[in-house]
């Protein structure tokens, strides 16, 4: 009976009456043992796993995911402002809400995946085995299009609609209770979104698994270029074209590169990211040529890890070479902050990069030590002063004087100027007045992929404002 | 009620005529000789009762039960006892020795 056995019987002392009454009392306390461990299992109302299950088997399956090498989806669902038809309706109609919806939540899912409630009106689905991020999208549509159907509940048809926050295993790394909570918080951007929609948790900031998230990105092309255009003031031409990396990530859509380049600089993957960078923007220069003509040159943003390398220039040769396009169609950004770092393999670096014919630019003037011995000391074509000395200008003194004696510096020394985030219309006439080259931000346009430029080449910025 | 009689000595006509005469209404039974059939038959049939019929006090009566609770967790376990020599601590037999 330790091992399970209901009762026992001793054949000597057996007859039929006390054999069916041991088969009847076997029969009851299996039942009843069966009650009890379904009712520390289920959720009595809905028939769902309970939170205690629903641990239990996330663990089990986080081992199975590590040891097959596949993925689990975790999905938070939390029903929205189901709080009202508790007060309106009464705890009975929210009861039988709640047991429809665990219903319904059942068929969306397959078997093998596991639905739990967790308490309230808060739900998790874990989805084993998927084969895509597109798989869970479906099941997630699926299962808020369930939830959405009215529900007659006494006579009256009520409706509620569900938030689901959605989080996926081995790309968040985490552990089962990390899991929840991440799936928890992603459920709340979609709850501040307007709700009856699912989000997808933003784990790629994280420092464990960025790195993974990098090398898939660079293996599977996610990595993209948007271009922003800089406007001459004085013939009101496009002049540049500045090259904005971007991560087309899978889950969290378009991301910026202040969430990762910070740790590929860290961990080296920034060498053959910024290598990707360079090629695509000789790529799409070259294409640009071959369409348009003679075109403006490309700017890309180096990193100093780049040109570190001493083998940079060499890179910077293969990849132009690669697309046959002149050293003068690529304009480099160093930002200011990056030439403190500054040693004389740098400069020598620097200084093959522009015999080669590339332009240099000192990126986010003004941001670092903003020393005039990088003036001085650099092969630089121009500065690019960055947006935070425009803020405050035309309106602040102070800041407009500084800008002002800002540009008649790099005027003066016959260096290039450029203002970045230009967002007004008094900010381009007080940088026109004030002898500025050129400008770039906002005003002019916001950075877009490569296919919704053309028509800025046409040398008309009206024309280039409505492309 | 079905019940599935595991009887390894083939002595299970005895437990049924019990079993037929212990109930009014009909009781579906069925035997098998090796627990190997037994458990075949359990993968493919749900039973409500399945008596083990225990004619040694070895580690293995309680592998089969272990095994057919993981199999058919479904089903209620009876363990019929007839065990004259006892070696191992299995409860039913040391009380059917004492009887004995």
């Amino acid at each position: 009976m330790h091992q399970g056995a209901q009762d026992y019987l001793i054949r000597h002392q057996l007859n039929s009456h006390a054999l069916a009454r041991a088969v009847r009392y076997s029969l009851e306390r299996h039942r009843a043992q069966a009650q009890v461990v379904y009712q520390a299992q289920y959720d009595q109302l809905t028939g769902l796993a309970n939170r205690s299950v629903f641990f239990d088997r996330l663990n089990f399956a986080l081992a199975r995911c590590n040891r097959t090498q596949t993925a689990i989806a975790l999905l938070f669902l939390d029903l929205d402002h189901f709080k009202k038809i508790n007060d309106t309706c009464g705890h009975e109609h929210g009861d039988m809400m709640l047991k429809t919806i665990g219903h319904r939540l059942r068929q969306s899912i397959r078997e093998i995946d596991t639905g739990a409630r967790m308490g309230g009106d808060e739900f998790a689905i874990l989805l084993e085995h998927i084969a895509s991020v597109d798989d869970v999208k479906t099941v997630a549509q699926r299962i808020l299009e369930h939830i959405a159907r009215p529900i007659a509940v006494n006579g009256r048809q009520l409706a509620v609609t569900g938030s689901l926050g959605i989080t996926i295993y081995p790309w968040d790394c985490a552990n089962a209770q990390e899991l929840l909570k991440h799936s928890d918080s992603a459920m709340y951007r979609a709850k501040a979104q307007g709700g009856n929609r699912y989000q997808f948790y933003i784990a790629g900031l994280q420092t464990g698994s960025i790195d993974v998230e990098l090398q898939r990105a660079l293996a599977n092309d996610e990595l993209c270029l948007y271009y922003q255009p800089q406007l001459d003031l004085q013939t009101n031409t496009i002049i540049g074209m500045e090259a904005l990396l971007r991560w087309q990530h899978p889950l969290q859509g378009l991301v910026g590169p202040m969430h990762f380049i910070p740790r590929a600089e860290e961990n080296g993957l920034i060498i053959p990211i910024g290598e990707r960078v360079l090629a695509m923007a000789a790529r799409q220069a070259k294409l640009w040529r071959q369409t348009d003509g003679t075109v403006p040159p490309v700017a890309v943003n180096l990193s100093v890890h780049q040109i570190q390398e001493p083998s940079f220039p060499a890179t910077l040769k293969r990849v132009l070479e690669a697309v046959n396009l002149p050293a003068q169609a690529l304009q480099l950004e160093l930002t200011e902050r990056h030439l403190f770092q500054e040693t004389n393999a740098v400069l020598d670096t620097l200084r093959t990069v522009k015999a080669m014919g590339c332009s240099l630019y000192i990126d986010d003037f003004g941001t670092g030590y903003s020393s005039l011995r990088y003036l001085r000391a650099f092969p630089i074509d121009g500065i690019k002063l960055d947006q935070s000395l425009l803020h405050r200008v035309p309106d602040h003194v102070n800041d407009a004087t500084m800008l002002r004696a800002v540009i008649a510096l790099g005027k003066t020394l016959g260096l290039h100027v450029i203002a970045e985030g230009v967002a007004r219309q008094d900010q381009v006439d007080f940088l026109h007045e004030h002898g500025c080259d050129a400008i770039q931000g906002f005003w002019l346009s916001s950075p877009v992929p490569a296919g919704e430029t053309p028509r800025w080449f046409s040398g008309d910025r009206d024309c280039a404002l409505c492309g | 009620m079905k019940i599935l009689i595991i009887d390894k000595r083939k002595q299970h006509a005895e437990l049924e005529k019990m079993l037929k005469e212990g109930f009014a209404n009909p009781v579906d039974l069925y035997h098998a000789t090796t627990e190997h059939r037994a458990f075949d038959r359990i993968r493919r049939e749900t039973f409500d009762i399945i008596l083990v019929a225990v004619y040694s006090a070895t580690g293995s009566v309680l592998e089969t039960i272990r095994h057919l609770l993981q199999i058919s967790p479904s089903s209620a376990i009876l363990v019929s006892a007839i065990v004259p020599t006892i070696r191992s601590p299995f409860k039913p037999c040391i009380r059917a020795r004492k009887i004995i």
